[in-house]
């Protein structure tokens, strides 16, 4: 037993723990009084912001299809991505290293994994590779409780079952850059997000991109998502039903498979085109990996010569000064002229290209044999002003107003324009070389297409369509109306007279005989546009050999009866009569084959 | 005084100061868990509050006496509740210590404390001496380190550490010599450098790192007492409110409702609510400690001693914890923490102070 004393002692010594304690409680209250008052400001400051954060959930991409709804142009697949997320391995080495053996990473791609992992905190999943294979998201899925560490995203990609075909309408997606997002014209879209950066696709975003959905999170001042607090489904976006035919479009593509060009079906009482090529052409399935490629090929694969090339017209444009003599009333269908081969005006002596001359002809004739003098003649009494106001009627130097990005106007030359851009008066011997389209005139292949087809139609000047409409979810279509055609102003009878011409052009031994074909019936105009084009002075003679002229040939069919206007454009083709032409009654020839089948398919509600 | 009723010998304001505190407890826990999953917690940990409550006046009302007599049966019982988890508990998949909430686990490490306090009262009182040398410390040391041991490789860093200064300060007041404390000091230190290379664990070390330089690698484990930083530094003086820090409302505290709750207090109620808690704590100790000038009986201070050691330490190591003044180590904050064991323990810690009080002229 403890002598009292001995207890005293204990009982002192534990007051001195509570001196301690009261120490150390009154630290506690310094260092608080540290953090809280002293540091406060700073550490409101940091809470403010720990905040909340919305994360994107992409929408799936609509469909592209052809104009039956059957034909898929371009599809929107699910890509698996593969993540790994560093703090829930215990080895993060060790987990790459697996993931490594399991889905076969190459050496570059191991490299930049290393560098993602250097940037990224370790709560952040870790991208190792993207679009596994669906078997491989398969093998991870089941395994989820096994690597929990293992992340798989999806996201959506672009496919193209039909690979090269139409790879200059449909454009491509991409992420979406920093002057698109401050330019207001994809509403609802924040950075990450996929749009279309050309063609279709840009066009028709609003419509195809749908309403991505929106995961709002709560995440720390180091970005560590915390907790989900709501989440919008997307909602998908919608098919787009194109006015391309499949089938027609096929067939033109595979004639244009060994030339460069154009070619634009249209159809003269809709608008809506049927088939645009554009010659080379490219896979979009690899365009990503291709572009460095594609930019820098002097054939310039990725112009859509179609609507984005500027070519001078040619002897086609003689229809057109056909067309406005006639309605101007400066010439009647039995008005002859007489050709001797060549002819002075303006100071000039210009030649036609039958040397010997054709004698005397009146406009159908002029217009099947393609005569020079006839329509230097004409267009030396239009004059300049009246060329180019009927230019511009038919929709020349100026914009179809197609529903596709980047088209050009091309250009009618005027007096006013001379002036303004060269500062130099206009000569009456241009307005001569501009009579048979030669000068600085420039024309796009649609521009072509529309103006035939004005000519077949009776005059209406017609706004080219690529998209009928958009289906929904449900496959309810919605069909866009077209778009009011504008009336060019001349004349049935006058037009009727020009078709007559053209019509001798392919049937009746004209400068297109090589189209006539039995199964349609078909009027047109062929035509040269020079490479180099010629001005003032410049004569084709002067030019080096090796720039073969590009040919023209511009038709519709059947005649009787107009369905379709076709612009057939090969570069380089030289003779039309043995490049243009022939491909254009080839064209003919596919389109009588379709034709029962593009019938049936007018106005038919697709539902699935 | 011997004549004086049981029911008005025990000491009902220290058991209030408990109550307070647990119940301010109960109120964090409730912030901090609600609108989130674990929604409801609070519940729990006012039912235990109050099974607690029940127990302490039970042990408060049985002569600690009884206790110290059966120290070393229940000293064995527990250890071996101890030795059963580490041979099984690791089979069983190695549960992350500081993240396994969930149901009333019984957690045997935090009743090893009440054994402890119990053995080593009764060791040291076995010692008629007023000063002590390191001699008298193997016995002791060989009681208190094999639970400290067991319960380190469970892995529970956070209680085995807080079993050190039950020890240590019923030694000190026993008279152990102050070259005699640093040398067990100096020990301590070769074996945890010794453990620091062969048995700490690399999530254990991460944590002693992170508590070096929180702002270093803030995505890592710094990154707790970086958020509970935040949390407390903005709640300033008056704090933003029950149920409105944004920090803890948005969970950016790991733990808030365990070993972080007084990130909770901090951020919602402010410095003034610090203080607060810190007074009630305060005002606990002192009633424990002063009237231990009645007490005669060496076993009953002893107990009285280990019993406010482990629980001030404990105390002070979670607060200087939560704003990053010491690892993060994983010591519940007595009282106030969730954590039914915790809770249980430090309720039954009460109980033997209040029954060393009310029995202390007794035999």
């Amino acid at each position: 037993m403890r002598s009292p004393s001995d207890v005293i002692i204990l009982q002192s010594r534990a007051r001195w723990l509570l001196f301690l304690i009261v120490g150390a409680f009154s630290l506690c209250a310094a260092t608080y009084w540290m953090v809280q008052i002293v540091r406060g400001p700073y550490y409101s400051q940091l809470a403010e912001n720990n905040q909340f954060r919305e994360r994107n959930i992409a929408a799936p991409r609509g469909k592209i299809l052809d104009r039956t709804g059957s034909v898929v142009l371009v599809d929107s697949r699910p890509a698996f991505n593969l993540y790994a997320i560093p703090e829930l391995c215990d080895d993060v080495g060790e987990c790459i290293d697996k993931l490594r053996q399991m889905v076969g990473l190459s050496e570059q791609e191991l490299q930049k994994v290393e560098q993602r992992r250097r940037r990224l905190p370790d709560f952040r999943p870790l991208l190792i590779k993207e679009d596994i294979p669906f078997e491989l998201m398969a093998f991870f899925e089941a395994r989820e409780r096994r690597y929990p560490w293992i992340l798989i995203a999806v996201d959506h990609r672009r496919s193209y079952p039909m690979k090269k075909t139409a790879a200059h309408l449909l454009g491509h997606v991409g992420e979406i850059t920093e002057t698109q997002i401050a330019s207001d014209l994809f509403p609802g879209s924040r950075p990450g997000s996929m749009v279309g950066q050309a063609g279709l696709e840009l066009r028709y975003q609003r419509y195809l991109s749908g309403d991505d959905g929106r995961v709002v999170q709560v995440v720390n001042n180091l970005g560590r998502v915390m907790r989900e607090v709501s989440r919008d489904q997307p909602l998908p976006g919608q098919d787009l039903l194109l006015t391309i035919d499949q089938e027609l479009q096929s067939r033109a593509e595979e004639l244009y498979s060994d030339k460069q060009g154009a070619l634009v079906c249209i159809d003269v009482r809709s608008g809506d085109i049927l088939a645009m090529v554009s010659s080379p052409a490219f896979d979009p399935n690899s365009y990503i990996e291709l572009f460095p490629m594609l930019v820098s090929d002097s054939d310039s694969p990725l112009l859509n010569r179609a609507i984005s090339s500027k070519f001078s017209p040619g002897s086609v444009w003689k229809v057109l000064i056909a067309a406005a003599a006639l309605q101007e009333g400066i010439m009647t269908p039995e008005r002859k002229e007489l050709c001797a081969g060549a002819v002075n005006l303006a100071g000039r002596f210009v030649h036609c290209h039958a040397s010997g001359g054709h004698g005397s002809l009146n406009v159908v004739e002029a217009l099947t044999l393609s005569c020079n003098v006839f329509f230097y003649k004409t267009g030396h009494r239009l004059g300049i002003e009246r060329i180019a106001k009927w230019a511009g009627r038919f929709g020349f130097g100026e914009l179809s107003g197609i529903d596709l990005p980047y088209e050009v106007s091309g250009l009618v030359p005027t007096p006013e324009w001379k002036e303004r851009v060269r500062g130099e008066m206009w000569y009456p011997s241009e307005t001569v070389s501009v009579s048979i389209g030669q000068g600085p005139l420039e024309v796009t292949p649609l521009q072509m297409a529309v103006f035939m087809a004005a000519v077949a139609n009776g005059g209406k000047l017609l706004t080219p369509q690529l998209v009928r409409g958009v289906r929904d979810l449900d496959g309810t279509v919605k069909y866009f109306p077209h778009p009011e055609a504008r009336s060019v102003g001349i004349d049935e009878e006058h037009l009727r007279v020009v078709r007559e011409g053209l019509y001798g052009a392919v049937n009746r031994g004209g400068t297109a005989v090589r189209a006539r074909i039995p199964q349609i019936s078909a009027a047109g105009k062929t035509g040269t546009a020079q490479v180099i084009r010629k001005r003032f002075g410049l004569k084709p003679e002067d030019l080096p050999e090796e720039f073969r002229h590009h040919a023209w040939f511009v038709c519709f069919a059947p005649y009787e009866e107009p369905e379709i206007a076709v612009c057939i454009f090969v570069e380089h083709g030289g003779s039309s009569n043995l490049s243009s032409v022939p491909l254009g009654a080839e064209f003919l020839r596919a389109y009588a084959e379709r034709r029962e089948g593009l019938k049936r398919n007018v106005g038919v509600r697709i539902t699935e | 005084m011997t004549e004086r009723r049981l029911i008005f010998r025990i000491d009902y304001l220290l058991a209030a100061l408990a109550l307070i505190l647990g119940l301010a407890g109960v109120a964090l826990i409730n912030s901090a868990t609600h609108s989130r999953p674990l929604e409801g917690l609070w519940l729990k940990q006012l039912f235990v509050l109050g099974a607690g409550t029940v127990v302490m006046l039970i042990v408060g009302m049985i002569n600690y006496r009884l206790f110290v007599r059966l120290a070393i049966p229940i000293y064995v019982i527990v250890l071996g509740m101890l030795f059963f988890l580490a041979i099984f508990g690791r089979a069983a998949g190695g549960a992350r210590s500081w993240f396994a909430f969930g149901g009333l686990n019984l957690q045997p490490s935090e009743f090893v404390k009440i054994a402890l306090i119990l053995i080593l009262a009764k060791a040291f009182a076995a010692i008629e001496r007023s000063y002590l040398t390191l001699a008298d410390m193997w016995r002791p040391l060989a009681i208190a380190g094999v639970p400290i041991a067991l319960t380190a490789v469970q892995p529970d860093l956070g209680t085995a550490i807080t079993m050190v200064p039950l020890l240590m300060g019923i030694a000190v007041v026993a008279g152990l010599r102050f070259r005699a404390v640093v040398a067990l000091l100096l020990i301590g230190l070769i074996l945890f450098t010794f453990a620091w290379m062969f048995v700490l664990k690399d999530y254990q070390k991460e944590r002693l790192r992170s508590f070096l330089d929180p702002d270093d690698d803030p995505t890592h484990s710094g990154y707790q007492i970086q958020q509970s930083l935040i949390a407390i530094g903005s709640g300033g003086l008056t704090g933003k409110g029950l149920f409105l820090g944004s920090q803890s409302q948005l969970n950016f505290v790991p733990a808030q409702h365990t070993d972080f709750i007084f990130s909770v207090l901090g951020e919602e109620l402010g410095f003034v609510s610090v203080v607060g808690i810190l007074m009630l704590f305060a005002a606990f100790f002192a009633r424990a400690l002063l009237p231990l000038r009645d007490v005669h009986d060496v076993a009953g201070i002893y107990i009285v001693v280990g019993a406010v050691s482990f629980l001030a330490f404990q105390a002070v190591i979670n607060i200087l914890m939560s704003i990053g003044m010491f690892p993060t180590t994983g010591v519940p904050l007595p009282f106030l923490s969730y954590g039914g064991s915790s809770l249980l323990s430090n309720m039954i810690a009460v109980g033997l102070i209040i029954s060393v009080y009310a029995y202390r002229d007794a035999k």
